[in-house]
């Protein structure tokens, strides 16, 4: 064990993470565990649903311990407005840079793909980095950057705020903080759970702390979880004990990235770049202290000032007629008992926001299954 | 949310806050902002859309590691 | 909303076929292209079942890219077709569309290329034509070829004949060539040593043919929509349903490294000189034997196995390296990078 831990490298502790064995050995646990009663634990990380469903993670679960998708995708829970706002300042002549996921979030003002096809200047970048090389690179056109995300993404473009941006690039950010959404939907009293997984990569900003506020004011044990299959199932286990034990508490799975209070650089950072406010999600509606919004202080990198765009909020919840994202986003609904799923709402013609991303749930059962349908064929082989 | 990827510093820039890093042969350059002075070649850390998140300790993993390495060992 | 051609239409999975389906079919349809085939079979007389006719058109950005260009790939993708047919490639045709400002050099290194490949695939181009468009009609150079070749007389390869037991094959790692030319498109600021695979197939595959005939009942070259989208044809052709173990599907570390990096899936990701078989168990050892002492087939593999379609459902099954199971679906739009 000690040789092991020497010569310990990512390749290695990735096999083992991903070992047929332990995982199907901590899921054996998880099943003692679970015994009758269950549980129902929900997530708030596209990776961690990443997870879930690459390696078929649901279907070694047992049917009572379920693995809600909450709102971890950043791309579903982006406004429409923000995606209008991109598009607006992309026609005014800008190079407007973004991440890929961006490029095909389809609203009803269409999508950033769209408004390329049609002629702007939208290209895909795959760290904000190269936005703000591509400002200097090009010196007499304007660069915007179009940032969404969670915390992990917040950070690192905090972290480029400084007078030494060049003055040709600025910013349209749409960027959240997770733990309050989760507060939002628990304080809300309508939903159930016994458990929140919490993002291990948000969580190297924010630190296992921010989870702290769970076990202390709703009684839910809150695991910090890493993104390889045992990981998440470790976490799950870990839910379950304390669950067991009757002593909710924060805990942390991930103790190879995350450190208990986060990384002080990278809040540093956040603290000099934005102020805390409220945010509309997509879905959801406004959340209290739920956004990251670019202080005055650098209002010169904010586009919506030099681009001089009008932002408002499309309805209530910012979701076409007859849709029942509001629902599967907070794990009220399974996708396929919404009466869109499969018909008029599709991957290749997405109609609510949780078929648009991939990390969207209703996406991701839609390509690779209800995990209960396939939890019975893998039975049924056997 | 949040992809990352864990890679092996390669050198680094520090006037720039910038470090070349590699993984599994394929390298870029990213950000070490957010790392402070501590980072050093040859660490490996986590990186999302170009900058490191944070260090990756094995030491902290010991306990993971224990048990794994049993479950897998199996009965 | 007026239906327009989208970029997904053009990307080898859901979309592409559905255009397919309601557009192309309805006004073209006859028996033998409704066989949809790499490559139609002529049956007429005198030619006794031994002709093979294929096309295919090549746009790619950029046109040289590590590994290859525009016309090594024009020349290898129409053999390749060929070959997957059952077909020995003969003859080709080639017709460039060039457009204006297109500096000769980079014509002239193409055309180089497509003379390597053709000598290395043991074709001739016979037909040739060229069409030069207005700047901004068109990208640099597109190619369309298109080829004949002669079936060989043990070939037998039809989706129809898949069933229930048969042995999936893959020649080789997946993904090499859509990292590849993604990475030189997009300009990521990332850099690999990873080249495109692409190759022709036919010293490969025929002589499978001849020795194994009739007991190797489908092969698919993995272009667009990657190994993922191909099965679901197949499954979807022959009315079985494909279980395929994650583990024994080989990626070159360098492309798992940046799949990882950017979210991709590689089961997605375009090859340009590997392909899948579905072949009677019986001489699936055999086969797996002959494909590893080549050159292209060095990283062979058996992956997987066809099942009888579940509740008439065509579909195709992923078994996760630590024993959970998925859907494998086809290609919806080509994969974007993803930052969650």
């Amino acid at each position: 064990m000690k040789k092991a831990k020497k010569e310990m490298d990512p390749e290695k502790m990735q096999s083992l993470l991903r070992n047929e064995k332990a995982v199907k050995g901590i899921a054996g646990e998880i099943s003692r565990l679970a015994g009758k009663h269950g549980a129902r634990i929900m997530h708030v990380c596209g990776s961690h649903e990443h997870t879930a469903t690459r390696f078929g993670l649901r279907t070694l679960l047992p049917a009572n311990v379920e693995l809600i998708a909450g709102p971890g995708c950043p791309v579903c829970v982006c406004s429409s407005a923000d995606i209008r706002d991109a598009i607006e300042v992309a026609k005014k002549g800008a190079i407007l840079t973004t991440f890929g996921d961006m490029m095909r979030d389809r609203t009803q003002h269409g999508s950033l793909e769209d408004a390329r096809a049609t002629g702007a200047d939208v290209r895909m970048v795959y760290s904000p980095l190269d936005a703000v090389q591509m400002a200097k690179d090009n010196a007499r056109r304007e660069v915007v950057f179009f940032g969404v995300g969670f915390e992990t993404t917040a950070a690192p473009v905090a972290s480029m705020v400084s007078d030494d941006l060049p003055a040709n690039f600025s910013m349209l950010t749409s960027f959240k903080l997770t733990s309050p959404a989760v507060d939002a939907l628990l304080a809300s009293g309508k939903h159930h759970l016994d458990g929140i997984i919490a993002p291990g990569h948000v969580s190297t900003v924010v630190g296992a702390v921010d989870w702290a506020r769970f076990p202390e004011k709703y009684g839910v044990p809150a695991v910090v979880a890493g993104f390889e299959p045992a990981d998440l199932l470790l976490a799950i286990l870990k839910i379950l004990q304390q669950m067991k034990a009757g002593k909710p508490k924060v805990e942390n799975e991930y103790t190879r990235l995350v450190r208990f209070e986060g990384n002080p650089h990278a809040q540093e950072a956040m603290r000099n770049a934005f102020d805390v406010k409220p945010a509309f999600w997509r879905g959801i509606g406004m959340i209290p202290d739920s956004g990251l919004f670019l202080k005055e202080r650098w209002s010169d990198f904010d586009a919506k000032r030099k681009f001089e765009i009008q932002s408002s909020i499309d309805s209530e919840k910012d979701l076409p007629k007859g849709c029942h994202c509001d629902e599967v986003i907070v794990g009220e609904l399974y996708p396929n008992e919404c009466p869109l799923f499969g018909k008029t709402c599709t991957p290749a013609s997405p109609y609510g926001p949780c078929m648009v991303s991939g990390e969207g749930t209703c996406y991701i059962w839609h390509r690779f299954g209800d995990p209960r349908e396939l939890r019975k064929i893998l039975a049924g082989r056997k | 949310m949040c992809l990352a990827i864990p890679m092996k510093i390669v050198s680094i820039d520090r006037n720039r806050s910038l470090a070349q890093a590699d993984a599994l042969g394929v390298t870029r350059t990213i950000s070490i902002a957010m790392m402070g002075d501590e980072v050093k070649e040859g660490d490996w850390v986590m990186v999302h859309t170009g900058f490191a998140l944070e260090k990756l300790e094995y030491e902290e993993a010991n306990e993971i590691l224990t048990l794994l390495q049993e479950v897998a060992k199996g009965d | 909303m007026e239906k327009r051609v989208t970029l997904g239409h053009g990307a080898g999975g859901k979309l592409t076929q559905d255009l397919i389906n309601s557009l192309f079919i309805p006004h073209l349809k006859n028996d033998l292209l409704m066989e949809m085939g790499d490559s139609a079979i002529i049956r007429k007389k005198p030619l006794r079942d031994r002709l093979a006719f294929t096309t295919d058109s090549f746009v790619v950005t950029p046109l040289f890219f590590p590994g290859g260009d525009i016309g090594k790939l024009a020349v290898n993708g129409t053999i390749n077709d060929l070959v997957v047919a059952g077909a020995e490639p003969l003859y080709l045709s080639a017709g460039f569309i060039l457009e204006e400002g297109l500096p000769f050099e980079d014509l002239e290194r193409v055309c180089v290329s497509m003379a390597d490949a053709c000598n290395n695939g043991g074709v001739q181009i016979v037909a040739a034509d060229t069409k030069v468009v207005e700047k901004g009609k068109g990208d640099g150079i597109f190619i369309n070829t298109s080829g004949v070749g002669l079936l060989r007389p043990k070939a037998r390869i039809d989706p129809k004949r898949v069933a229930p037991g048969d042995s999936i094959l893959v020649t080789g790692t997946l993904g090499d060539h859509g990292i590849s030319v993604f990475l030189a498109r997009q300009k990521l600021g990332i850099n690999t040593n990873v080249k495109s695979d692409c190759a022709a197939l036919n010293t490969l595959l025929l002589p499978l043919i001849d020795k194994f005939g009739g007991d190797i009942h489908f092969m698919r070259d993995l272009t667009r929509g990657g190994f993922a989208t191909i099965l679901n044809e197949m499954a979807g052709q022959s009315g079985t349903s494909v279980v395929v173990r994650e583990d024994s599907i080989r990626v070159l570390p360098g492309v798992v490294a940046v799949c990882e990096m950017l979210g991709f899936d590689p089961l997605y990701l375009a090859n340009e000189g590997k392909a899948m078989l579905a072949i009677s168990p019986d001489v699936a050892g055999k086969v797996l034997k002959h494909l590893r002492k080549h050159r292209l087939g060095r990283n062979a593999e058996i992956v997987g196995q066809v099942d009888q379609a579940g509740e008439g459902k065509a579909r195709v099954f992923l078994d996760t390296t630590v024993g959970g199971t998925r859907l494998l679906d086809r290609l919806l739009e080509d994969q974007l990078p993803r930052i969650c």
